[in-house]
């Protein structure tokens, strides 16, 4: 899902680079590419938030079987 | 007593007889212990003896001289030297006995699995990193077992033990060995095989020795770790087996990692993670970032070049209606100009003046009588007149 939405924003990019495209287009594409990042980088903290939740539970229940 | 009365020849070479005709007392093996050595003319001279008995020894063709003391194998034959009067036993050779002897069998299975490739470093089998079960061949008592348990349990008490209770030392010991050996590699249980006794004598450690324990030991599908006897005694399992640990505790510390290992390697292994995770992480971001600017970008320069097509529009739009409005401008001028120039102003200026008669244009002398008021209409005013006269016609 991450790869694709980034490849779907590589895409709207292009799109927005090409000569031929209207403002109208353009602010649609715009709008599709803005909410896609912002979707992108949710997940990326989502993604970080979960890493450190899991490597405290690691380390915790390390320390446990380190105890025992 | 005359009767009896035989010579000493007769005596001598009949005892000889006897000897020689004895073909159990033919090449045979005596051991015992080399009690005394001496070399004349190149013919030895040595005894052989045991804790009752004295045996002396002649041999013409030796190569290896024993030392006083070696415990020995004779073979060779009795015989009766009646020129002499002495009774000898002609050795044709001497073996090695106890130790020496097996020493020598060691030797020559040792050359001979050597040859087979039973010793190859190509062979070996490496022992697993991690394991969780161990499969001993060993006397089920005494020491050696108990402390394989103890050190495996010490370093990592997750780790199993499997025993295969043999003998380890006597008759028949190395069937059993082997037997063990054979019953672990078609076990699926156990993930390596330690072949383990204490220490002991040379004549205890046999069973190791032994081409029925080297075969087993050569076709074990699974590593297998010899621990026999101390860390100087060698043992033909030693050169056949994956690993030889130098003493049975020795080949628990080789096989069970330390619990505490595991815990290292894994901290090690998400520590490595992590990285991987953080550089993919911050690549992915960095990913973002770059098509977030760059969608930024674009949509700017997307807005920046409709403004441009706008203000070209507009400028065109300005120009061209500054366009019309000069261009009509100009017209009026023109037309005013005209107009001007055409205004009967312009004739008054030049002295010709305007005449009104009732609010019409006087044109001809006919329109007026004498008397009749005429408006004359001058560049700054107009006068009111009177005809006085009319010259012309009427």
């Amino acid at each position: 899902m991450f790869d694709k939405d980034l490849e779907r924003l590589n895409e709207i990019t292009n799109e927005l680079e090409k000569e031929e495209t209207t403002l109208s287009k353009g602010v649609e594409l715009y709008e599709e590419g803005s909410k896609l990042a912002k979707s992108l980088y949710e997940e990326l903290l989502n993604s970080k938030g979960k890493i450190t939740i899991l490597k405290q539970e690691l380390d915790k229940f390390k320390e446990e079987g380190l105890d025992k | 007593m005359d009767e009896n009365l035989i010579s000493v020849s007769q005596f001598s070479n009949y005892v000889k007889n006897i000897f020689d005709a004895e073909i159990l007392l033919q090449d045979i093996c005596i051991f015992g212990e080399i009690s005394s050595f001496n070399v004349s003319n190149g013919v030895a001279y040595f005894g052989l003896k045991d804790e009752n008995a004295l045996l002396n020894c002649v041999m013409f063709r030796y190569n290896e001289k024993p030392n006083v003391g070696d415990m020995v194998i004779v073979k060779g034959s009795p015989n009766y030297y009646v020129k002499g009067g002495r009774f000898s036993f002609n050795v044709t050779k001497i073996m090695p006995y106890g130790k020496g002897l097996l020493y020598e069998n060691f030797l020559k299975l040792k050359e001979k699995l050597e040859k087979l490739g039973y010793f190859d470093q190509s062979i070996k089998k490496p022992i697993p990193e991690r394991v969780k079960r161990i499969g001993v061949v060993s006397s089920p008592t005494g020491a050696v077992i108990q402390d394989i348990i103890d050190i495996t349990t010490r370093r990592n008490n997750s780790v199993d033990i499997v025993l295969f209770p043999v003998k380890v030392q006597g008759i028949g010991a190395e069937f059993e060995i082997a037997k063990g050996i054979d019953f672990f590699s078609n076990y699926d249980g156990v993930d390596c095989v330690i072949v383990a006794r204490g220490g002991g004598s040379m004549e205890d450690l046999q069973p190791f020795n032994t081409e029925v324990v080297a075969d087993a030991t050569n076709r074990c599908k699974k590593p297998l770790v010899s621990a026999v006897g101390h860390e100087t005694d060698f043992t033909i399992i030693d050169f056949c087996s994956d690993l030889r640990a130098p003493t049975p505790s020795a080949a628990a510390e080789l096989v069970v990692r330390e619990k505490k290992k595991d815990f290292e390697l894994i901290d090690d292994l998400i520590y490595n993670i992590e990285q991987s995770l953080n550089l993919k992480m911050k690549t992915a971001f960095n990913k973002v970032d770059l098509l977030a600017n760059n969608l930024n970008k674009e949509v700017s320069n997307l807005i920046k070049l409709n403004s441009i097509k706008f203000l070209n529009v507009t400028n065109k739009l300005n120009y061209n209606v500054n366009n019309l409005i000069v261009k009509n401008e100009n017209k009026f001028k023109l037309l005013e100009n005209l107009l001007n120039k055409l205004s009967p102003l312009n004739l008054i200026n030049k002295g010709y003046i305007k005449a009104n008669v009732n609010g019409s244009k006087l044109k001809s002398c006919k329109e007026v009588d004498v008397g009749s008021e005429i408006n004359i209409e001058l560049i700054d005013g107009t006068v009111l007149t009177k005809v006085l006269d009319i010259k012309g016609e009427k």
